[in-house]
């Protein structure tokens, strides 16, 4: 009876301090995403793809977003500035919550504005390492977690997170079995990220080398994602970063894509 | 050349007069070669082409546009597949002025004006001329910039597009001699109209054009009293109305295209007139990765109030038999689009064709690699076959392997 009330209560206490550690992930996930809503941003984004031979490419990208604050939909719109043979190349994503994306693609080349299929938001964004999930903000509910331990990286203690895929959906849409994000204590920056492809392998780590603090939320400017399989890296900045500013929902529309620049 | 002149004494009093607002320069070079596969120690086609291009807008109310084209080809081909001159050629592209409004944008002058949602093969684009000498993967060589005014219109619920073009440009084709359009007055002009809609997952439009078949039709060969054949050519009107739809979801889209067509030959008694015609096509494309995308369609022709046997009696009566195409009463084809990323900076095209009743076929495959950014190498090859009579057996021997090196800045 004595040995049956002790096993009792050490199970409980394994059981209570796990349920402890996975709801404390998720309330650390949950603050550091929900720091800051940002309505609208508009940026200049650089990226450099360099392949294991040491090949740079260089894409500059006119950035645009608006997200509605009541729905947490984003209509996002990219016009390419660089290289100079896709210059003027648009692409415009309006988000649904109901159903896929819309996605339409403006090609100066053909002169014609095109509504798109994609190929879900595992789909690398402008042939770099990032996903067009990797640019995103999470979501938060998708994901599992659990948290690990904590961590001193990059002189920085951090929180390690372990965030697992609620469904199969996620896993497919992501291509993502396991993402572990380093969150630092101070001020809940995810500076750190290892994210793990359907088989359980380590496929690409994320660095966040520079944060910019925008109405006094840390907002990552400098990022390094590196694919470890094909040894491919590719640098995101955002420069002239312009937050909450207003900008029309007309011009997040088809028309404006092919107007000059 | 007026043409040239006056679209440089534009930009130059946009440059000087201060309204310029922000100018845009950019340009492309390349050099193109081919050869025929049949044929490896004969050049086909080499030639350097810079473009350059001057856009901008001045305000938020007025855009512009100017391209002009430098070419040099380095051969003289009086073959019968590619007429050109040695030399120098200077030619404006577009060259238009736009006008953005709050529910109206207006361009002028001359551009492109590409119609249909499909894919490769498109009934209802109709407006922009085909260059078949300058067969690219460029659309700037292959299609043909028209004067037109353009009013695009969006209301709340649609996007209302009117296009009128005073003139007609026919195909440029690879025969020896080229057929002038009989006059350039305002009665050869072109005109149409676009509603197109975008709700929830699809996508549709609705077309009309009235204008003009731009390939004129043999009418009749004559035997002169000094025994020349005279050959008298002619352009015919169209009329078309049309529509298209996308179904769009994640990783896939559906998309059709058709539009009717009719001639003015409308009892399809003229052998020499192609028939009222309904043309379509239905395919989509998938899209499993951002590595391969596949696109398939399947087209039809039917022609109305056609019989082919008595089509063919009566061009014999008329002794144009060797001229004309005889066509099946429907006729079917598939097409593919197939698109490869072999690596970041390689990608793998292939664009195929193929009639089912005559199992006549056309094959551009093409590997371009960006060696540098905006610097591209592109290799690939133009390939028909098929029965003799037939529309790609037509051009059986004049296959292309080409070369292309371009560079932006």
């Amino acid at each position: 009876m004595r040995r049956t009330s002790t096993c009792i209560g050490i199970l409980f206490f394994i059981l209570t301090d796990y349920a402890w550690m996975q709801n404390t992930g998720y309330d650390i996930m949950e603050r550091a995403l929900k720091r800051s809503s940002i309505k609208t941003m508009q940026a200049d984004l650089k990226l450099v793809l360099e392949t294991r031979t040491g090949d740079t490419r260089e894409r500059e990208i006119a950035f645009f977003s608006k997200t509605d604050p009541s729905t947490d939909l984003t209509k996002m719109l990219m016009k390419f500035v660089y290289p100079k043979d896709v210059r003027g190349t648009g692409f415009l994503t309006i988000e649904h919550a109901d159903r896929a994306d819309d996605r339409f693609l403006y090609l100066p080349a053909l002169r014609q504005i095109k509504k798109i299929a994609n190929s879900g938001s595992g789909g690398n964004f402008m042939s770099s390492d990032f996903t067009y999930y990797d640019i995103g903000t999470p979501e938060l509910e998708d994901w599992t977690y659990r948290l690990l331990g904590e961590e001193t990286r990059n002189r920085r203690l951090s929180f390690m997170i372990e965030a697992l895929p609620k469904s199969q959906q996620v896993l497919d849409e992501t291509g993502y079995s396991k993402i572990i994000r380093w969150v630092d204590q101070t001020d809940l920056s995810m500076f750190h990220s290892e994210y793990y492809d359907k088989s359980g392998e380590l496929k690409k780590k994320l660095d966040v080398e520079k944060f910019t603090l925008i109405n006094g939320v840390p907002f990552a400017t400098d990022m390094v994602m590196q694919d470890v399989i094909i040894e491919h890296t590719s640098r995101m900045t955002f420069e002239d970063l312009e937050i909450d500013i207003p900008i029309s929902d007309d011009f997040f529309t088809p028309r404006y894509m092919q107007r000059e620049q | 050349m007026l043409r040239i002149l006056t679209g440089g004494l534009i930009l130059l009093g946009l440059t000087f007069s201060g309204v310029r607002g922000e100018l845009d320069i950019a340009g492309r070079l390349k050099t193109f070669s081919a050869i025929n596969p049949n044929d490896v120690y004969r050049w086909d086609k080499l030639y350097s082409q810079v473009q350059l291009n001057f856009s901008g807008r001045t305000g938020d109310r007025v855009g512009y546009r100017a391209d002009f084209v430098a070419r040099y080809d380095y051969l003289s081909d009086q073959g019968a597949t590619a007429p050109r001159s040695t030399g120098l050629a200077i030619y404006p592209a577009e060259m238009y002025l736009d006008y953005y409004g709050k529910w109206l944008d207006v361009r002028i002058g001359q551009q492109y004006l590409f119609w249909g949602r499909a894919d490769w093969v498109n009934p209802t684009d109709v407006f922009n001329p085909w260059d078949y000498t300058n067969m690219s993967s460029d659309i700037e060589d292959y299609r043909i910039p028209i004067p037109a005014v353009k009013a695009s219109i969006y209301p709340v619920w649609g996007h209302l597009e009117v296009i009128y073009a005073p003139r007609l440009i026919p195909d440029k084709l690879p025969v020896p001699f080229s057929p002038s359009v009989a006059d350039n007055r305002l009665a050869m002009g072109q005109s149409g109209v676009r509603f197109a809609r975008d709700l929830s997952i699809v996508g549709w439009s609705v077309y009309g054009y009235h204008g003009w078949r731009k390939k004129a039709e043999l009418e009749e060969t004559i035997l002169t009293s000094d025994d020349r054949i005279v050959q008298v050519f002619r352009f015919h009107s169209l009329d078309m109305v049309g529509a298209d739809f996308i179904f769009t979801g994640e990783k896939w889209a559906f998309k059709g295209e058709g539009s009717f067509n009719f001639s003015d030959d409308r009892s399809g008694d003229n052998p020499t007139i192609i028939n009222d015609n309904f043309f379509g096509t239905f395919g989509g494309d998938w899209i499993p990765n951002d590595k391969f995308s596949l696109n398939l369609q399947g087209s039809v022709r039917h022609y109305f109030n056609y019989d082919k046997a008595s089509e063919s009696q009566r061009l014999l009566q008329l002794n144009l038999q060797h001229f004309m195409p005889v066509y099946e009463t429907t006729g079917y084809s598939v097409s593919n689009v197939i698109r490869y990323k072999v690596t970041n900076f390689i990608n793998l095209q292939s664009v195929a064709v193929l009639n089912l009743a005559d199992r006549d076929w056309f094959w551009l495959p093409f590997l371009s690699w960006e060696m540098a950014d905006a610097t591209h190498l592109t290799l690939g090859g133009l390939f028909f076959d098929g029965p003799t009579g037939s529309d790609f057996g037509n051009s059986a021997g004049a296959d292309e392997v080409f070369l292309q090196l371009s560079t932006s800045f």
